[in-house]
């Protein structure tokens, strides 16, 4: 009985693809709603092999998380580093606290799927839920000190 | 060359076309929706983030509009003729009326008096009869105004079946936003994907604070001045503040237009010259409360054009399509300039251009 209720809710509330979201580190704490509203902002992507997604200097203005395949990030923060970003990694997110132009060239490793949110769009999310924003910043720190005691052990092995 | 591209973007062209012909009628029908959709579009995404779905929240801004409609039509429209029929009588007497009868209100009677007795000591000079020449003129404009004014209501009230059509577009413009856009980004190449989207989001937010921000002034400035008005003592007040309010539109001269409008009111009831001044006095402090108060909390940046560019739009508005596009000219060229500015400043920041 309770199965056929589902069902019949179902047929009302349609397919509910913006669940998968929360495979994203930075999406995992948010409700259901707040993915479902969050998708409506979200635009799916594809590149091919080679394909050039964003150069140095652009503006920022868009932030891309990573679904499938890989991409490779050079020239980050002003300098020659290389970095390949993988699955449910994203871009753009470090670089939206630093300034209004991209810090590196962003092309295609493989053939790469994402999803798109414009940095206004994301702003103005979290604006007008802000609980969700306090959650996305969170993972957003947690990303960040990650990253920076990942860079500071590398620097580490590499003076041993 | 790559044939199969170019014919393929050649039939893609030719299928715009067609369509750009097929649809042309319903152009002015999607852009008024679009306006209304912007107007209502916050209150829907504030419901919306309270849990209630896009559509209902759609309908229920719908009733809310309706039933405030209502309560508009019920309560000031009967007052609204009123003050219409009576503002008509005072601006516009009938057709045949003279400068003579103008020489009954004791203000014009004095400067006529003062005139011929300067006729008296001056031989030649002929300035009485310049002067009632004048008056003449004056009272013929002013008798083929409201008449006029009369006629594009009218005109307004037929097309009201335009107008029924514009909340059931929006709705669906409104209940859809969301999807309309990523259909619209979706057809951008990934070398435009992020122009596209800086361009969308530039448009949807220049547009639409705008749009809601010209919508909240005139109601702040129609209601402003019919109190002013009252307070002095100004007949018809709701007629004039509501004029005044909808004139505010057009930059640096639509505000006169208000203030003109108090102290003809008051000149051509017959009403003492210090009415005229408190008529006046009252339009200039609702300019300034709207200057100081109601349009830096709501517009938070001025129509940044000059003067002269606002009197060269309104006028070539005027030529162009009348009283209704002296009203829409200013925002339109404004909104326009806006647009290109941001599509020019990115294509060069993208390297395209």
């Amino acid at each position: 009985m309770n199965s056929l209720w589902t069902w019949f809710l179902s047929l009302f509330s349609g397919p509910k693809d913006y669940l998968r979201l929360r495979d994203y580190p930075v999406f995992a704490k948010l409700s259901s709603y707040d993915l479902y509203l969050l998708s409506e902002r979200i635009h799916e992507r594809s590149f091919s092999l080679g394909e050039v997604i964003f150069e140095a200097q652009y503006p920022l203005e868009v932030i891309y998380f990573i679904r499938s395949g890989e991409i490779k990030l050079e020239g980050m923060y002003g300098g020659s580093q290389e970095k390949i970003l993988g699955q449910m990694e994203h871009l753009g997110i470090l670089d939206m606290f630093h300034g209004d132009s991209r810090t590196g060239t962003a092309t295609a490793a493989t053939d790469v799927q994402v999803d798109a949110i414009a940095k206004s769009d994301l702003m103005d999310y979290i604006d007008a839920r802000p609980r969700c924003g306090l959650k996305i910043y969170h993972a957003i720190c947690q990303d960040f000190a990650s990253f920076i005691f990942g860079s500071l052990n590398q620097k580490s092995d590499e003076l041993d | 060359m790559n044939w199969t591209k170019t014919i393929f973007y050649i039939l893609l062209a030719i299928v715009i076309v067609a369509g750009l012909i097929f649809y042309r009628w319903v152009f002015s029908y999607l852009i008024a929706a679009w306006i209304f959709s912007y107007i209502l579009d916050p209150g829907v995404t504030w419901l919306e983030h309270r849990k209630i779905p896009r559509w209902l929240s759609v309908l229920l801004l719908y009733l809310s509009v309706i039933g405030i409609i209502a309560w508009f039509t019920s309560r000031l429209i009967p007052e609204l003729m009123t003050q219409a029929n009576s503002l008509i009588t005072i601006l516009g007497h009938d057709e045949s009326m003279s400068g003579e009868i103008l020489m009954q209100i004791p203000f014009l009677s004095g400067i006529y008096d003062f005139v011929l007795g300067l006729d008296a000591q001056i031989p030649g000079l002929d300035l009485g009869e310049q002067f009632t020449a004048a008056l003449d003129n004056a009272t013929d404009f002013m008798a083929k105004l409201p008449k006029f004014l009369v006629d594009h209501y009218s005109t307004i009230i037929s097309a009201m079946s335009f107008i029924g059509m514009i909340p059931l577009i929006s709705f669906f413009l409104l209940k859809d936003k969301f999807k309309f856009r990523r259909s619209l980004l979706k057809l951008s190449s990934n070398r435009f994907f992020e122009l596209s989207i800086i361009i969308i989001g530039r448009i949807d937010k220049t547009v639409g604070t705008y749009l809601r921000a010209m919508v909240f002034e005139v109601i702040a400035v129609s209601i402003l001045a019919t109190i002013a008005l009252q307070i002095v003592g100004v007949s018809n007040p709701v007629l004039i503040g509501i004029s005044a309010g909808v004139a505010n539109i057009i930059p640096y001269f639509g505000p006169f237009f208000g203030g003109a409008l108090a102290v003809a009111t008051v000149f051509f009831d017959g009403g003492p010259f210090i009415q005229m001044v408190y008529a006046a006095l009252a339009m200039y402090l609702t300019q300034v409360v709207d200057n100081n108060l109601v349009y830096p909390v709501v517009v938070g940046t001025t129509i940044n054009m000059h003067p002269l560019l606002v009197l060269l739009t309104v006028l070539a508005g005027g030529w162009y399509g009348g009283i209704l596009w002296m009203l829409i000219s200013v925002p339109l060229v404004f909104l326009v300039y806006t647009l290109i500015t941001v599509l020019y400043t990115n294509l060069k920041e993208y390297r395209i251009i």
